[in-house]
């Protein structure tokens, strides 16, 4: 089975405070002060040095590979790195250290209406969206009739989207990726948008992706839902991986240490106020 | 390309610490269509849901070019060559704006779009070169209007000769474009670190059209001032671009080398600012 995606330790160090903070002549100044202290001393390290900024990685050393037509569910508390792991799959941003190599095109599925202009109508923004994600014209004026018949919005789709209700335009997005059917899906969050009749709709929609043999990245969803439907599991935590494999047995084991933690957890009642703020301070940030 | 078309023995691409995306001609030419539908979107956007609609593209050059006539040809008597002072005017306004808007749009371009550049990807480029379109399709009925305008004198008995270098308007308005291009993408990269750059390039792009041979020919430039309009690039431009629609200016050849020497060096740093910021930028932004 050819491979989708190949990460090779993987990390990501982002600096905290600082940077972006300073006006131009401020930066000016320093880096001024900065170089007149080099050229007096030096031998002497200076506060303007990069490596004294406070920084964490986001991401430590993930590595992991991917084949065609298998389902991979990423789970992780908030904060464990899954949104910048897929920014960095997605070339949205760059990782610090290692290398991801990725074969066919990628889409998230809700993220799509990024991409709508509010002045535009239903159409307009379905072609202007589908070019964005890679497709041509004709793929999908080939697909445009599935599209809005998915989307349930056959009477609305030369209105601009800026008169959608917030249901209709999530609507439209997820019609737009999941019918156009990228290589690569990635279905961030929940997958279930809409009222219940829609909802079912995904969820058959998202079967019959999985069916056609397309590779899909799961995000933070119900684990049942990850039993029934991914292969592979990611369990990330404070940026590293703590576990990968079969979805089955690491979702059994994230459950269990989730329970463990919740046990170990001081119930609220015992704790004063002051107490209970530096429990939660207290998560290790690396 | 469907599943069945992947190569799988090569990557569709890899992602790597300080690798720059790829701007490669062939993958900005994959993506012409959606170039092509951002060029449309803005083109239409501008005039939607406004009381003038694409009337507003002849109503504010007619003003300007009012308001210059009054102001220098009337109070202060400079000369605009053989040429009526309102097709001088409107000549210049109209490819002025047609520049600055380039340089002001490219310079928003990680500010107006890091919404959707959080979430997709294609290539950033692509989003500076359809703002050059838009302007570029801008500009075309503005010059239509300075043909009506010039027939109209040509008509009333004041004859306006153009001139026969005609076919190089379009290599003067491709030079201007990369110039454009290249100063855009300097700022757009600088705007990742300061925001507030692209008020101050407003204030500077206003101030650098009256050093730009907009408002008056080469001849009437005072003495002392001359190097300065002969190191300004668009100063060149502006004056070729005169000069290939009317045969009343000629175009010096030591400026236009400077001025495209300049260009060529500002599109090349401009762009690799440019490759250089759009790797990480919504990281910062």
């Amino acid at each position: 089975m050819p491979v989708a995606i190949e990460a090779h330790h993987i990390s990501k160090q982002f600096f905290l405070g600082e940077r972006n903070q300073r006006t131009f002549f401020e930066d000016i100044w320093s880096n001024t002060i900065f170089g007149v202290q080099r050229f007096l001393q030096p031998g002497r390290a200076s506060l303007a040095e990069p490596s004294s900024r406070p920084s964490f990685w986001a991401l430590q050393d993930v590595s992991f590979q991917l084949h065609q037509g298998e389902t991979l569910a990423i789970i992780g508390e908030n904060g464990a790195g899954k949104s910048t792991l897929l920014k960095i799959l997605s070339r949205i941003t760059q990782p610090t250290k290692g290398k991801a190599k990725v074969f066919g095109r990628l889409a998230s599925l809700l993220e799509v209406g990024a991409g709508f202009h509010p002045e535009f109508s239903g159409r307009d923004n379905i072609y202007l969206n589908g070019t964005m994600l890679g497709f041509s014209k004709k793929e999908i004026r080939q697909k445009f009739d599935e599209i809005v018949d998915f989307s349930g919005l056959e009477k609305f789709i030369d209105v601009p989207v800026k008169n959608y209700s917030s249901g209709m335009y999530i609507r439209l997005a997820f019609s737009v990726a999941a019918i156009l059917n990228p290589e690569i899906v990635i279905l961030d969050e929940v997958i279930a948008v809409g009222d219940a009749a829609f909802k079912k709709k995904c969820f058959e929609r998202v079967e019959s992706i999985f069916k056609q043999g397309h590779t899909v990245i799961m995000v933070n969803h119900e684990m049942a839902h990850l039993r029934r439907m991914s292969h592979r599991c990611l369990w990330l935590r404070h940026g590293q991986v703590e576990m990968f494999g079969p979805t089955n047995e690491v979702v059994t084991h994230y459950e269990r240490a989730m329970n463990e933690a919740l046990d170990d957890r001081p119930r609220p009642a015992e704790l004063a106020g002051s107490e209970c703020a530096s429990a939660f301070l207290a998560a290790p940030t690396n | 390309m469907s599943a069945s078309q992947i190569d799988f023995a090569k990557p569709s691409y890899v992602v790597e610490p300080g690798k720059l995306l790829d701007s490669h001609p062939k993958s900005l030419w994959a993506y012409r269509e959606l170039f092509l539908l951002l060029v449309k979107r803005d083109f239409v956007a501008a005039y939607k849901q406004t009381a003038l609609g694409p009337f507003w593209f002849f109503v504010q050059p007619f003003l300007a070019s009012l308001a210059f006539l009054v102001v220098f040809s009337q109070i202060a008597r400079l000369s605009t060559t053989d040429l009526p002072p309102l097709v001088f005017y409107m000549s210049g306004i109209i490819v002025w704006n047609f520049f600055s808007n380039c340089v002001s749009k490219v310079a928003y371009t990680f500010l107006l779009n890091a919404q959707v550049f959080r979430k997709i990807y294609f290539p950033r480029l692509i989003m500076p070169l359809s703002q050059i379109g838009t302007n570029l399709l801008n500009f075309i009925p503005q010059l239509g209007v300075l043909f009506l305008l010039i027939g109209f004198y040509n008509l009333s008995g004041r004859g306006i000769a153009l001139s026969p270098w005609l076919f190089a308007l379009p290599l003067t308005l491709g030079l201007m474009a990369l110039l454009a291009l290249g100063l855009g993408c300097l700022i757009a990269a600088a705007t990742v670190k300061y925001r507030d750059l692209t008020i101050v390039v407003g204030y500077m792009l206003n101030l650098w059209m009256y050093g730009s041979l907009v408002i008056c020919p080469r001849s009437a430039v005072p003495p002392n001032l001359s190097w300065l309009v002969t190191l300004n690039p668009m100063a060149s431009f502006v004056e070729c671009y005169r000069s290939s629609l009317f045969g009343t200016e000629h175009a010096e050849g030591g400026p236009l080398m400077i001025a495209i020497a300049i260009t060529l060096l500002l599109a090349g740093v401009g762009l690799a600012c440019f490759k250089r910021s759009e790797r990480t930028f919504t990281d910062h932004i």
